[in-house]
């Protein structure tokens, strides 16, 4: 990574029409997805001995019923139903070399190991909504059809076909609908047309505290996250967005810990260190996550497949 | 429903690769490909994986209708869908090939549909634009999952699975709301019909 000069720098963030005490963030998605049940975290990689591990599914709980058996006859062994998933994580990184000029002359508060502290933890926060969303769109059902809008009776046969895939109503609250802005904003047209004024978009405050300000409400029992991080699909020509249940998406990481003075452990999964370069004058601030994401149950073998993606037009 | 494309019916329309690979090495390992190192390629390659079960849909190429396999595209970055990447450089897809068989799909040979590019790699049915930038074209991209089809890597959609797109769709077009948004509704309607001919055409083979 190259350092941050002054030169680079100078010519636009430093002359003298433009020094102030404000500055605007790049307009990007900053809105990570929130804790829900239908993103389970699965593994802490610390002390696993491997960067790859297989999460077992079993038909424990009532996925087996019983067999009738004649009186007098001996009940076989029933035989337990599984699959497995394939988890790994991988190391996440990012550095930023500012120069001591770049430090020192600093107008807007901002080169400094807090903010690029308050940085790496966001920047790797968004790494696993990247992740998640990134694999989503990998589902074997799929809704929707390539290049046409995302409409209201596209989400209900889907919603309707991940009910009958997963053998169980959707109870309000455990599935997660991610969507692209696209998607999303063919969707809120058809439901504002279909509700005739009727439907207000209001998320209560408490609701956006807790699911983070990508929620946008909860709408036929699904919690709606909209991300700029869905991919697109068709190579170019759809977006893939997906609604999942609890176990459809599994994600992992490894917590980290601090063993030097220059090294400090955000969140416990986040190491962030300062790595001095006396004879070059500059100061790197680094940060390393271990993440990964993949998906769980939807298997054809078993017919049993929690998650559906949603396909549309990319506009 | 003569412009309805099952392999059976119109041989003489087969699309075909639009574009070679060159046959350079991918930076995979677990795959069997060659030991020649490819070092942190700038632009990964891509992956396309097949599952039977996955609905096709209705794709245009070459101006003609067809009823195609939606792919899936698998994005090589090591921590996803059990993606892992060794110490040269190489990703690792043996963790990918468990949970993809365990899924029901089939990852595609990437050889076929990768091409080097400036350290990196880009798939053949994207071009270069004059200020070097990649971007992806649908349309090539139709014509190379037919290609796929039409040389027998791919088996042609079933039966099951085109019935099932195109009950999904007629519900999409007779949503009665749908009637505000005629574009959308004949869209639908008109792969409908080119879903059901398409069924009734595997039915008469």
């Amino acid at each position: 990574v190259a350092a941050i000069t002054f030169s680079d720098v100078l010519t636009d963030q430093r002359v003298s029409e433009i020094l102030n005490a404000e500055w605007l963030r790049l307009a990007k998605d900053p809105n990570a997805l929130p804790n829900h049940p239908a993103i389970r975290y699965a593994k802490d990689f610390a002390g696993a001995g491997t960067l790859t591990l297989k999460i077992p599914a079993v038909g424990f709980m009532g996925y087996d019923l019983p067999d009738q058996i004649a009186e007098g006859a001996d009940v076989p062994d029933s035989t337990i139903t599984d699959s497995q998933v394939t988890l790994t994580v991988a190391r996440y990184s990012k550095a930023y070399s500012p120069t001591d000029v770049v430090k020192y002359t600093d107008s807007l508060g901002i080169f400094n190991a807090a903010s690029f502290a308050q940085d790496a933890m966001q920047s790797h926060v968004l790494k696993l909504t990247d992740l998640i969303a990134n694999v989503v769109d990998g589902f074997n059902a799929t809704a929707g059809t390539t290049t046409q809008n995302l409409s209201i009776a596209t989400v209900a046969g889907a919603i309707a076909t991940l009910e009958a895939n997963a053998h169980q109503s959707i109870p309000v609250g455990m599935a997660l609908g991610l969507l692209h802005p696209d998607q999303w904003g063919d969707f809120r047209t058809d439901l504002i047309s279909n509700a005739g004024g009727a439907l207000q978009y209001h998320v209560p405050a408490e609701k956006l505290r807790v699911m983070g300000l990508g929620y946008a409400g909860e709408f036929l029992g699904i919690d709606w996250i909209v991300s700029d991080y869905v991919p697109t699909a068709n190579a170019g020509a759809d977006r893939a967005g997906a609604i999942w249940l609890p176990g459809a998406v599994l994600w992992g990481d490894m917590s980290q810990y601090a063993d030097s003075a220059d090294s400090v452990v955000l969140g416990n999964k986040i190491l962030f260190e300062r790595d001095r370069n006396a004879r070059g004058a500059t100061t790197s601030f680094i940060s390393h996550s271990y993440l990964g994401a993949t998906l769980g149950i939807d298997s054809s073998a078993l017919s049993h497949r929690l998650g559906i993606t949603l396909i549309s037009d990319l506009n | 429903v003569s412009k309805v494309l099952q392999k059976s019916d119109q041989p003489a329309t087969q699309a075909k690769p639009v574009e070679e690979p060159t046959g350079a090495r991918l930076p995979f390992a677990g795959l069997g490909t060659s030991p020649a190192a490819v070092r942190q390629p700038k632009g990964p390659p891509v992956l396309l994986a097949y599952s039977p079960d996955r609905n096709p849909d209705v794709f245009k190429v070459d101006g003609v209708d067809r009823v195609l396999p939606i792919l899936r595209t698998v994005r090589c970055r090591a921590g996803t869908n059990g993606i892992t990447r060794r110490k040269n450089g190489d990703f690792d897809l043996s963790g990918l090939e468990d949970n993809l068989r365990e899924s029901g799909w089939k990852l595609i040979d990437p050889t076929r549909y990768n091409v080097a590019h400036e350290g990196g790699w880009r798939p053949v049915w994207s071009t270069v634009r004059a200020d070097g930038r990649v971007v992806e074209s649908p349309a090539k991209y139709a014509a190379f999952v037919a290609s796929l089809v039409d040389d027998g890597t791919l088996p042609p959609p079933s039966e099951a699975g085109i019935e099932r797109q195109a009950e999904h769709l007629r519900a999409v077009a007779t949503h009665p709301k749908m009637v505000d948004r005629p574009r959308d509704r004949e869209k639908a309607e008109a792969r409908v019909r080119l879903l059901d001919a398409a069924l009734d055409a595997a039915g008469a083979a």
